[in-house]
């Protein structure tokens, strides 16, 4: 469904992404994990179509900036921003309008009562609260029926329902025979359903692991520890290196 | 195009909606409609040969707007250089730049809402309907072609704006570049300006008049384009309003072409600046200052070898915050404001000479311009935040630290601008010297004023009685300084006449002190928000 290769990211002199590959096929949850600044979020940017770069991001063959592959694909943004002026019925109609939806009302309805919004259909995107437009965000993501779905940090300020909720409607997707991408740092939130994991620090994916490998019974916070400690380990003594052969010059 | 339809109509129909749960926002739209209204009927009635229409110079008016013009130019190369403009908000990013929409679409409806606002920002223009029919014999038709040339002029700066960023971003010679070429633009246009000054008799509102009219500044990017476009639309001069138009469709269309030819390229290239601008806004509703939010973003620092905290106890807050100061100004302590007050004291001081009326009026202009900069300076953040009620040391000595450097600050301001104020006006270094204490001693009062607020004003939960009640503290505190000025400037001779601001001075320390004597355990009494 998913194919990333060689894809690079640089702003001005920054290394944001350097040479990402993987792929994601369909029925398959891929969880990003990596510390602060890792490059997470830059690559779901990128392939959300956002960001340029160099390598190729295909969805299921089309090339990701292509009107077909927007079709197949939906982005939650880890910042929420609903039109302000938009109420929380009419972003739905809107979405459905942009995706050429037919019958979507009934789809909407649902949505909105997963979520326990179906009460704040009238309400304006300007008075809802960060937990509210995160609903609405996801609920406007998943009403199109995207074949591929990029969650950046989705459980972030959503109370335990959403939460659950969020979790219920990935294993669905999942076995609708969806692709999903979670880039997270809650490790415990996606230990569940994950089944293939990228970890990246500095730009690159450093490891990635399978759970029908198994991964499983390591688990995936030591497993995330593992990793980024020894890399940082690593980091520290080439740095140490660095130090040491410049003083003896 | 029926998704994108559908958006406008609703956040139109929305907007207006949206006001019946706003009355005094809708009262303020229905005065500010009636007005224009009336304005507009009211130039329609008088003839054009009324004796009431004066027929100003329409040179003012063309010195107006080429003013506006190279104003624009600045801040629209200064964001490129930068951040870039945008065409979009954040919903759009998230909403329809990943919606199936064709991209092309997209910029279409980014131009087609840009332009909205910018015709929208140029109502201020038809505000001066009456002004410019009573004072300058303006009709409409040379009402409707300020219009176009002021509302072009603001749609195709936003366009350059992207335009910059994208020929700059991430290449620092080109930034070099533009900057180098904007200078050297400033300082042409500096010196034509002072050779005209010399022929024109010595006279700078000649001057100006005589540039602002002649053929060349025409060709000067905005403002000049959009005077040519304005003369010609007045003179009916088709060479002129051909060239105005050619150049600013010229600039329009070479940077949409652009954009339209890169597939959706141009999502990147906006992005940044629209997370800049929604950040800004996420930050203004949070209530914090939008430079607090955004700095980190834009003036990224760098961090020098050896700066270092020092001090324990309420000393470390004292040396935080010099750190802090030391990276952010080059030189601690001046800033701009220090350059812009220290070049109007230069002015004052050359024009007027020793004059005791000038020497006042530049000393209450400068304290006023320190009470709205002491309102937004980081003491009143300071003793908000969470940090310093934790911090395991008495209230007022907290709050005595967390203040000193804000009081430093005017100090050395003072110093600065009377020292510039003596030396290009010949003032004796003594009355320059009262007026700078007065200056810092008007300060330390408007950081008291600051504490105290958090005492009395902070507490209320409406926002117009905080404002009357900050107005209100500000009066009653400040008006005996005023009143001990004037009459201690009426018993004395005009020669001894600066010896007002010892009384003054004295005043306003003794209530800073008591302030903080009275009111500096604000910590302990106010509640963190």
């Amino acid at each position: 469904m998913l194919s990333v290769r060689g894809v690079t990211k640089k702003y001005a002199k920054v290394l944001a992404n350097d040479n990402i590959n993987f792929d994601v096929s369909s029925g398959e949850i891929s969880v990003l994990l990596g510390p602060n600044g890792a490059g997470k979020s830059t690559i779901i940017k990128c392939i959300a179509g956002l960001l340029k770069y160099t390598g190729s991001i295909k969805v299921n063959g089309h090339d990701n900036k292509s009107i077909a592959a927007k079709r197949e694909l939906a982005y939650i943004p880890e910042v929420p921003a609903p039109y302000p002026m938009l109420t929380v019925w009419e972003h739905l109609e809107f979405i459905a309008r942009a995706y050429s939806l037919s019958d979507w009302t009934g789809d909407a309805q649902v949505l909105l009562e997963r979520f326990e919004m179906d009460d704040k259909k009238k309400k304006l995107g300007s008075d809802l609260s960060k937990g509210m437009q995160q609903k609405l965000s996801l609920c406007c993501g998943l009403l199109p029926r995207p074949r591929l779905i990029l969650f950046d940090e989705p459980m972030i300020g959503l109370d335990p329902h959403a939460i659950k909720q969020i979790k219920d409607i990935i294993v669905e997707q999942k076995n609708a025979g969806g692709a999903i991408i979670i880039s997270t740092h809650m490790l415990d939130s996606v230990a569940e359903f994950w089944d293939t994991t990228h970890i990246m620090m500095d730009g690159r994916i450093e490891a990635s692991r399978r759970r029908s490998d198994g991964t499983e019974n390591e688990g995936l916070e030591d497993l995330y520890f593992e990793i980024v400690e020894s890399k940082r380990q690593a980091k520290r003594a080439e740095q140490e290196n660095n130090t040491n052969g410049s003083k003896e010059n | 195009m029926k998704a994108i339809g559908y958006l406008i109509i609703m956040q139109m129909k929305n907007r207006i909606l949206a006001l019946k749960r706003q009355p005094a926002k809708m009262i303020g739209y229905i005065i500010f409609t009636l007005t224009i209204i009336g304005l507009i009927v009211l130039s329609i009635v008088v003839p054009r040969d009324s004796e009431d229409i004066k027929l100003a110079d329409p040179r003012i008016i063309y010195l107006a707007l080429v003013a506006l013009g190279l104003f624009f130019l600045t801040i629209y190369v200064g964001s490129g250089l930068s951040t870039g403009s945008t065409l979009f908000s954040m919903s759009d990013v998230g909403f329809l730049f990943t919606a199936p929409i064709s991209s092309k679409k997209i910029l279409l409806y980014g131009l087609l809402s840009t332009f909205g606002r910018s015709l929208l920002s140029s109502v201020f223009i038809i505000y001066q309907v009456f002004n410019l029919r009573f004072n300058f014999g303006f009709g409409s038709s040379e009402i409707i072609a300020l219009l176009a040339a002021y509302t072009v002029m603001v749609l195709i700066g936003q366009l350059l704006s992207i335009a910059i960023y994208l020929f700059t971003n991430g290449k620092p010679q080109r930034k070099r570049l533009v900057k180098t070429l904007m200078i050297i633009g400033g300082i042409g246009l500096a010196i034509v300006l002072y050779i005209t000054y010399i022929q024109e008799a010595r006279s700078i509102k000649n001057a100006l008049y005589s540039v602002a009219d002649s053929g060349w500044i025409g060709y000067i990017p905005f403002g000049g384009w959009a005077l040519m476009l304005f003369k010609g639309l007045l003179e009916g001069h088709v060479l002129n309003i051909v060239l105005s138009t050619v150049f600013f469709l010229g600039t329009g269309l070479a940077v949409i072409l652009t954009l339209a030819s890169g597939k959706a390229d141009y999502y990147e290239d906006v992005l940044v600046s629209t997370e800049y601008i929604f950040k800004a806004q996420l930050a203004m509703k949070e209530k914090k200052t939008t430079v607090h939010a955004v700095a980190n973003e834009k003036n990224r620092k760098r961090v020098k070898e050896g700066q270092r905290l020092k001090g324990t106890g309420v000393k470390a807050i004292i040396q935080r915050q010099l750190l802090e100061l030391r990276r952010r100004n080059r030189i601690p302590f001046i800033n701009g404001y220090t350059i812009m007050a220290s070049l109007i004291a230069a002015v004052v001081g050359a024009k007027a000479g020793g004059s005791t009326g000038a020497a006042f009026g530049m000393f209450g202009f400068l304290v006023y311009m320190q009470y709205f900069l002491t309102l937004f300076n980081p003491l009143s953040t300071e003793i908000k935040s969470p940090y310093i009620f934790m911090i395991p040391e008495p209230a007022r000595k907290k709050v005595l630290a967390a203040s000193l450097v804000s009081f430093i600050k005017p100090c050395v301001d003072a110093l600065i601008i009377f020292t510039v104020f003596a030396v290009a006006g010949g003032t004796d270094p003594l009355s320059a010297l009262l007026l700078a204490i007065g200056y810092a001693a008007a300060g330390s009062i408007f950081i008291g004023l600051a504490i105290i607020n958090q005492r009395i004003v902070e507490g209320q939960p409406n926002i117009f009685l905080k404002a009357i009640l900050g107005i209100l503290v500000l009066v009653f505190i400040i008006v005996p300084a005023v009143v001990f000025v004037v009459l201690t400037s009426m018993i004395l001779d005009e020669q001894y006449v600066f010896i007002s601001m010892l009384p003054f001075s004295l005043y306003c320390f003794l209530v800073t002190g008591l302030i903080f004597l009275l009111a500096g355990d604000v910590l302990d009494k106010m509640e963190l928000k």
